[in-house]
């Protein structure tokens, strides 16, 4: 019986070639799409999974209450530690480690390499705990006396390439040209699905040697996190995480004061790769983005379900036949739907297997929206490919239940008595479906032109200061003496085609907060705010061309001696006009000029009030430079870079020169919303290629049943266009309900989306205009492949067929 | 063998009702070889597809060896249906996407017969209707008598009681059409198997034993 099925349905498939091709082709797109977020959403949820006992591991983490406002951190104050370990009776064993992220550069055998905070300060506990295979070294000891390390042996093959692990041990790898650690131990790499990718750890004791690494690392202030402090606890399969949270806080709170609270919390280490509020080590998945990809995947997957259903009930009166001889000879109902399903269930196995082909591509396609560490290879992993299995039986089920009925359905008497066409179900649900599916398609359409038209906007606003010709230059962040930073500056400054050049502090623009709150007092009260604050040299003002509405420019001192102000600080702190605030004190230093408001975030962000101080020995680090016009095919520009270069390298010859333009800065503002424009166009594309596809299905098959009509009509005097409109009027309707049915929920969803920019660009009616005509364009083309021919044939050989 | 007693068939025409039979009795024996006859829209077809249980009558009673085949329930109905009756169409309705053994076999498939079993049964058919060196080809690859063939070789496979055939020669020329009926002859008297066929042909009509007068629903004398 199953052989017999199955041979009808690969002659089937190979007889209807056309249909068969648009058929698989929408459903390769489909499963695809799946597949592709499947593998992520497989990858991501196996991670740290290899850690022994994971369910009883938590990771103590902070959460900073101070004036109203709240920060959470992945770390914990130091003092913490040593209460975990010996105060609280569920904890069975507390781990805990630094993250080296001051160690600047890294020196082996004469040869550099920069931190990648993937150094940590460890001990044995946190090797046992991650279940670590040793290569060589002695795991007990390893890591007990100061000055020595354990290296993965990834790590070691890059610091030591071409010797062995026994010839590693005992050499020496040199950090910030000062702690010379021996290698005591080379590990196995664990599995790339652990937030554990730390690849060099040094021995707890060495904080101990440097004065330095204890001033930053053993902070015992109760009041302090780092999120380089990092406290894991084993906690007693019997203990309640919410008993051992409540010791904590017992702790905590005698330390907490009026002004910061810490409160602490554990975090399963089942969680931590997916708590973006929590940041694990390297990368944090976003749940929220993979439901995003799931719902794609999801809509991708109806197109080509609906698909499948039009065009197989559109032309299952070539089936029609056989249904009905099947069951003259004695076949029931169900029999048949089972054949139509077996066969359906073919196409979509067929269908999975090319999958397998174009998912690589995909992923390249998808690139900027998966995790950048993303295994190809694992599409090829038995449990990937046990869901693509999986996937396609369901595939088949639910695309091919509805036809499979319908073609199981046909009385054999009506079809085998009579030689004129039947129709296959009802017409009006394939038009509905072909409007469930073009509005899909239309809604990604129109939510790729909002994205795309607010990121325009988003580069294209007036920020308030000069951004073009611009380039910044970040000292190394180490360097303890500024000095050649003064010398790189003055240096810069006469190359001829540099026209100006600011040592500041952060660029106007940037991503992230950096904000102070600061106090003025105006006779009857005092005024407290947050307030952003750059720390810039008086040059800074000309370079970036801000307008300077009252008072005089900064000078460039040492540290902070006065304040510019924006108009939105001014306003903050109650003056009617900015020269009222001119002289008055502010956090103790006066207020000496006042500056028109500029962005200094992405458009999500609201201008906010803002200082500007002089910071020079602490904060300025970064050049800022102006450059004169870029010169016939950028020559003079060159030059500069050239000139630049090679200041740099007098002055800093063991550190890589780098710049940035401004622009680059801006636009990397919008990084997530670029990732979205780029997974929308993508969205858009196989949607309308998808559902296209379909309707061009269906076209063919109505154009083919109206072959002899179309030749009477042009015998009786019609044109080619009247038979080409004719045959396209119908199936325009869908795509004109679908387009109706589009705008309000697009208008919705993208509103929603723009609410969260506090600078937007409108929702204007021609983006929807545009949509649809781009949309109307698509589904005409489409069609036009087959309406024209027909519309154009002779009447002479159509007719003659019959 | 088949006895239909008061047997009406009738279809809703706007508000009145257009009727195809009515009142018919009927009574065939056992390998007997029946020719309906009468003229287009007479309603011979209805009556045969009546006998083979495509179509339901409005009214009356049907008994297939002394059984109520009206008041059979579904699967019994089935099950009488693959066991006991084969058909013939004069379009031959084999199915394009199988082979001409693939066609004999499904009747077989139908029946949950096993392998090996459909594999005697197809081979023993072709054999004896000389088509063995035929069995891969397509439908459409055979000729319009070919194609007869493989349909009343279908219908016999699964060893019915009683073969229905609608115009089984309509669509062939006399030489075909005399092969055709030389065989349900053979298998009428060889293989005791009950004919019943519809017909135009006086001539087709004389190898049968009995002629059954349609017109205009009722039966003639």
């Amino acid at each position: 019986m199953f052989r017999n099925y199955f041979l009808v349905a690969i002659r089937n498939i190979w007889r209807n070639k056309v249909f068969s091709l648009l058929n698989i082709m929408g459903l390769v797109t489909g499963i695809s799409a799946a597949l592709v977020v499947y593998l992520v959403v497989y990858y991501e949820s196996g991670f740290n999974k290899s850690v022994p006992e994971r369910n009883d591991i938590y990771r103590v983490v902070s959460t900073i209450s101070f004036s109203g406002d709240s920060v959470k951190n992945s770390g914990v104050p130091v003092p913490v530690i040593a209460v975990a370990e010996g105060n609280i009776p569920q904890v069975e064993k507390a781990v805990h480690f630094f993250v080296n992220n001051t160690t600047a550069r890294i020196t082996v055998d004469g040869k550099d390499f920069p931190n990648n905070e993937d150094v940590i300060f460890a001990d044995r506990n946190y090797t046992d705990m991650l279940g670590y295979e040793w290569l060589g070294g002695n795991a007990a000891t390893a890591l007990s006396q100061p000055l020595s390390v354990v290296l993965t042996k990834e790590r070691a093959r890059l610091y030591f390439p071409g010797l062995s692990v026994d010839q590693v041990l005992g050499k020496q790898v040199l950090y910030d040209d000062s702690i010379r650690a021996t290698v005591t131990g080379v590990v196995k790499d664990l599995s790339h699905t652990t937030d554990f990718w730390f690849a060099e750890m040094i021995s707890m004791p060495t904080l101990q040697t440097n004065a330095s690494f204890k001033r930053i690392y053993l902070d015992d202030n109760w009041g302090s996190v780092s999120s380089s402090t990092q406290l894991l606890l084993k906690l007693r399969s019997s203990a309640r995480p919410q008993e051992a949270t409540a010791m904590l806080e017992k702790y905590i709170k005698e330390h907490n004061t009026k002004d910061s609270k810490t409160a602490l919390s554990l975090q399963p280490l089942n969680d931590l790769h997916f708590d973006t509020d929590f940041q694990a080590y390297r990368r944090t998945a976003d749940r929220k983005q993979l439901n995003i990809l799931s719902l794609v995947a999801v809509a991708l997957l109806g197109l080509a379900v609906i698909n499948f259903v039009n065009l197989t009930t559109a032309q299952a009166s070539r089936r029609a036949k056989e249904t009905g001889i099947r069951k003259a000879i004695g076949g029931t109902t169900a029999q048949l739907i089972k054949q139509f399903l077996g066969e359906t269930l073919v196409l979509t196995l067929l269908a999975a297997i090319l999958s397998l082909l174009v998912a690589p591509l995909l992923i390249v396609s998808f690139h900027a929206f998966l995790p950048q560490d993303l295994p190809v290879t694992q599409l090829y992993s038995t449990p990937v490919l046990t869901f693509l299995f999986a996937l396609a039986i369901v595939v088949a089920l639910v695309a091919g239940i509805y036809p499979a009925y319908v073609l199981a359905r046909f009385q054999p008497v009506v079809v085998l008595k009579s030689n004129t066409g039947h129709r296959g179900g009802k017409v009006w649900v394939r038009q509905t479906l072909t409007a469930v599916q073009f509005t899909i398609a239309q809604f990604f359409v129109i939510a790729t032109l909002v994205v795309s038209k607010q990121i325009h906007f988003s580069l294209n606003k007036d920020l308030g200061f000069r951004k073009d010709a611009i380039l910044t230059i970040t000292t190394p962040w180490l360097d303890p003496d500024p000095s050649r930073r003064r010398l790189l500056e003055g240096r810069i400054a006469a190359l001829p085609e540099v026209d100006k050049v600011s040592l500041s502090g952060r660029t106007p623009i940037m991503s992230g907060w950096m904000s102070i709150t600061m106090k003025y007092n105006n006779g009857r009260q005092d005024i407290e705010k947050s307030v952003e604050v750059r720390y810039a040299d008086s040059a800074y003002l000309p370079v970036y061309h801000l307008r300077l509405l009252a008072g005089r420019n900064i000078t460039t001192t040492d540290s902070v001696r006065e304040w510019l102000l924006n108009e939105n600080a001014v306003r903050a702190f109650g003056f009617r006009r900015p020269q009222d605030a001119i002289g008055q004190m502010v956090e103790g230093h006066p207020v000496v000029g006042v500056v028109g408001n500029f962005n200094v975030g992405s458009m999500r962000r609201e201008i906010p009030a803002l200082a500007i101080g002089s910071d020079a020995l602490r904060s300025h680090r970064t050049l800022h430079v102006r450059l004169r016009s870029a010169g016939e095919g950028g020559v003079v520009w060159q030059k500069a870079f050239a000139g630049m270069e090679k200041a740099w390298k007098e002055i800093y010859p063991r550190d890589e020169f780098s710049y940035e333009f401004l622009d680059k800065t801006v636009e990397n503002l919008y990084g997530q919303e670029r990732r979205m424009g780029n997974l929308l166009n993508w969205c858009s594309g196989l949607a309308i290629f998808i559902s296209v596809i379909g309707l061009l299905g269906l076209v063919i098959f109505t154009t083919d049943q109206r072959t002899r009509e179309i030749g009477i009509r042009k015998v009786l005097g019609a044109t080619v266009w009247q038979v080409v409109r004719m045959l396209t009027t119908d199936f325009m309707k869908p795509v004109l309900v679908a387009f109706l049915l589009a705008i309000p929920c697009s208008w919705w969803v993208m509103n929603q989306w723009l609410q969260s920019f506090a600078y937007r660009t409108g929702l204007t009616w021609w983006v929807f205009a545009a949509g649809g005509v781009i949309m109307a364009i698509m589904a005409l083309t489409a069609m036009s492949v087959k309406t024209v021919r027909a519309a154009l044939s002779n009447p002479v050989n159509t007719l003659k067929t019959e | 063998m088949i006895q239909l007693q008061k047997i009406s068939k009738h279809y809703p025409v706007g508000f009145g009702k257009n009727e195809i039979l009515k009142d018919v009795d009927l009574t065939i024996e056992e390998g007997e070889f029946v020719s309906i006859m009468g003229p287009s829209g007479s309603g011979k077809s209805t009556l045969l597809h009546i006998l083979g249980l495509l179509e339901e009558p409005s009214a009356g009673q049907y008994l297939f060896q002394g059984e109520r085949v009206d008041k059979m329930n579904e699967k019994k109905r089935t099950q009488l249906h693959r066991g006991a009756i084969g058909f013939v169409f004069q379009a031959y309705h084999l199915i394009d996407e199988l082979t001409v053994y693939e066609n004999i076999e499904t009747p077989l498939l139908y029946k949950s017969l096993s392998g090996s079993e459909r594999k005697s049964k197809v081979a023993d058919v072709l054999d004896r209707f000389n088509m063995v060196a035929k069995k891969d080809l397509f439908p459409n690859q055979l000729s319009g008598g070919q194609q007869q063939l493989v349909g009343i070789a279908r219908a016999i496979v699964a060893e019915p009681r009683v073969i229905l055939a609608d115009e089984p020669t309509g669509n062939l020329h006399s030489d075909q059409a005399k092969v055709i009926m030389e065989l349900f002859k053979q298998l009428n008297e060889q293989d005791k198997i009950t004919i019943i066929q519809v017909t135009h042909s006086d001539l087709n009509a004389t190898y049968g034993n009995r002629i059954i007068q349609i017109r205009d629903g009722h039966i003639q004398g």
